[in-house]
């Protein structure tokens, strides 16, 4: 039985979790405006921290948008192509995020991460609301299944209509899936003319130099490098040079 | 590879020797433990063995160390590139250690085709020295007015220019090849940290390090005195030049040197009229037409030639300037 003292601390507890959830939003909304406002003087560099800042304690769409905006303007191509593909990212249907990618890219003659089909499929929406589609279907069609002989119902075809279509649902979601799990494998190198090493070491063979907002995959990892494989080649870059679009 | 022990045998000593041999019997166990591996398309025999297409790892570093022992380098260095650039781990160490041989041996093969270091610097400080008497003795004809002096020393002077020429040339080519030599082997030394960075047991590799470091830093001595040189020799011959063109100015038009009046003497091939009969010119060195190694360009190889990491190795010791062995071998 708990006591009333138990209870109590119970709700404290709570009340504290959403006091602290409450903060973290506000200081990153805060963050949102006082970078906003630096933008808006032309203050790229402040702007870029307060807009990163926000961003790392509330991510979304809008705050990455306006990242990369500041990013570009700071002359860093390589950040504001990963800002904007985090914005892309987490809302697909808006296509500013796109369109600056396109134009960044253009400009600076840098080519778009190449996509499977199922990564295809699963830019189409948001990640999250892929694993929301699937484990929703999923467990809606073992309800529909289960619930009738628990509860001692009459089976109907309209339950079966519905286990259907949600297995349907929970198998097309899948691949989508699938991709946007291999799509959080996809980054882009940071720092102009990047060494791409032959061997994960410090004194390595450059096979290559990458252009800063060139895009690879990340295979394997060893220690402080990446084995990432580009449009042409694969080796091995530093972490530091390399960010992923979701990062770990 | 022959030619690599001599190398190690003339130059590193017994220290060099002695890992040489321990490492070259480590590259065949290498060679020989890989051969025996999965697809079992190699022999220990590598000269009766009928080679197959490399299709995997293993049989891109078989090929490798293959080419290594039969001195085909740049074939070697191809094959174990190629393994590497599979990323499969287990080959990474090994092939790395022996790429690090092919590149230490393409660097040996540059020094050989080289004009040997020590015999360019003692023939710079010759022409330097000679250098230094002509322009004494044009010090001594300026000062009086002895006409037949003030030609003898024109006209020493100009082969003091040429001979300073041509030296120059052999130390610009001995610098380029010691250049060439020096960047191979800094990616051997790359090749060899990075072995031991993927497998710290690896003692050969931590040895061949020591020993190419060691040998990086007396190139690097050489580079720079040879770079010296080539600086002394450029200020030698404008010193000439300036003395020659005075010189020209006292000697009388009809008993002056042939060449244009006004003109220093910088290529008697060039010259419309040859030398006078009776005349004599200074001693000069045959050779094709030369161009002169400036402080600038000195300045710009030494730049290229910078130490791999952070780590300084110990330079010269102060000795070099007056090279013991005059006669030394040819790399």
């Amino acid at each position: 039985m708990i006591s009333l003292r138990s209870l109590q601390l119970l709700i404290c507890l709570g009340a504290l979790l959403i006091c602290r959830n409450d903060a973290g939003a506000n200081s990153g909304t805060n963050f949102f405006k006082l970078g906003t406002a630096a933008y808006e003087q032309k203050d790229f560099p402040h702007a870029t921290k307060m807009f990163a800042t926000s961003a790392a304690s509330e991510p979304a769409a809008g705050t990455f948008q306006n990242l990369g905006n500041a990013e570009w303007q700071d002359g860093r191509t390589a950040e504001a192509i990963l800002a904007w593909e985090r914005a892309a990212c987490l809302k697909p249907f808006d296509r500013n995020a796109e369109n600056n990618l396109k134009f960044a890219r253009e400009s600076a003659q840098l080519e778009a991460p190449e996509l499977t089909w199922c990564e295809i499929a699963a830019s189409w929406l948001p990640a999250n609301v892929w694993a929301w589609l699937a484990c929703g279907s999923f467990w809606l069609a073992v309800a529909t299944m289960m619930l009738p002989g628990v509860l001692r119902w009459r089976r109907s075809a309209t339950q079966q209509a519905i286990v259907a279509l949600c297995l349907g649902v929970f198998l097309l979601t899948l691949p989508t899936n699938y991709g946007s799990w291999t799509r959080s494998q996809i980054g882009f190198v940071l720092k102009r003319e990047t060494p791409l090493r032959l061997t994960p070491t410090a004194e390595a063979e450059a096979v290559t130099k990458l252009a800063a907002g060139e895009p690879g995959r990340v295979l394997r990892e060893r220690g402080n490098y990446l084995l990432i494989r580009t449009r042409r080649t694969t080796g091995w870059v530093e972490r530091d040079d390399f960010a992923l679009i979701t990062p770990r | 590879m022959n030619s690599k022990f001599k190398i190690k045998n003339e130059k590193w000593g017994r220290r060099g020797r002695a890992a040489l041999v321990f490492n070259f019997a480590f590259l065949i166990l290498n060679f020989v433990g890989a051969a025996d591996g999965t697809n079992g398309t190699h022999t220990n025999d590598t000269n009766t063995a009928p080679e197959l297409t490399p299709t995997n790892t293993r049989d891109f570093f078989n090929a490798g160390t293959r080419r290594l022992t039969e001195g085909k380098l740049r074939e070697a260095e191809g094959f174990f590139q190629s393994a590497l650039t599979r990323q499969d781990e287990r080959f990474q160490p090994q092939a790395l250690h022996n790429l690090g041989h092919v590149r230490y041996g393409q660097g040996a093969e540059e020094l050989k085709k080289s004009p040997d270091a020590n015999a360019a610097s003692q023939r710079a400080m010759n022409a330097l020295d000679r250098g230094d008497a002509v322009l004494r003795s044009g010090s001594v004809a300026l000062a009086g007015n002895d006409l037949n002096k003030l030609i003898e020393a024109y006209v020493n002077g100009r082969g003091a220019r040429k001979e300073l020429r041509e030296t120059a040339d052999l130390v610009r080519r001995a610098m380029e090849a010691h250049g060439a030599a020096l960047s191979k082997w800094q990616r051997a030394l790359g090749d060899f940290k990075s072995a031991l960075e993927l497998n710290s047991n690896d003692a050969d590799a931590k040895r061949n390090i020591e020993i190419i470091e060691e040998a990086i830093a007396k190139l690097i001595d050489k580079l720079r005195k040879m770079a010296q040189l080539g600086q002394m020799m450029g200020q030698q011959r404008g010193e000439i030049g300036e003395m020659m063109k005075q010189l020209r100015g006292k000697i009388p038009a009809p008993d002056a040197p042939p060449g244009d009046a006004g003109e220093e003497d910088e290529d008697e091939e060039e010259r419309p009229n040859g030398p006078r009969e009776g005349q004599k010119e200074g001693k000069g060195r045959e050779g094709e037409e030369q161009r002169p190694l400036s402080s600038q360009e000195a300045g710009w190889i030494l730049d290229a030639f910078k130490l791999g990491g952070n780590k300084q190795l110990p330079m010269g010791q102060g000795e070099e300037k007056k090279p013991k062995d005059k006669k030394g071998k040819n790399w």
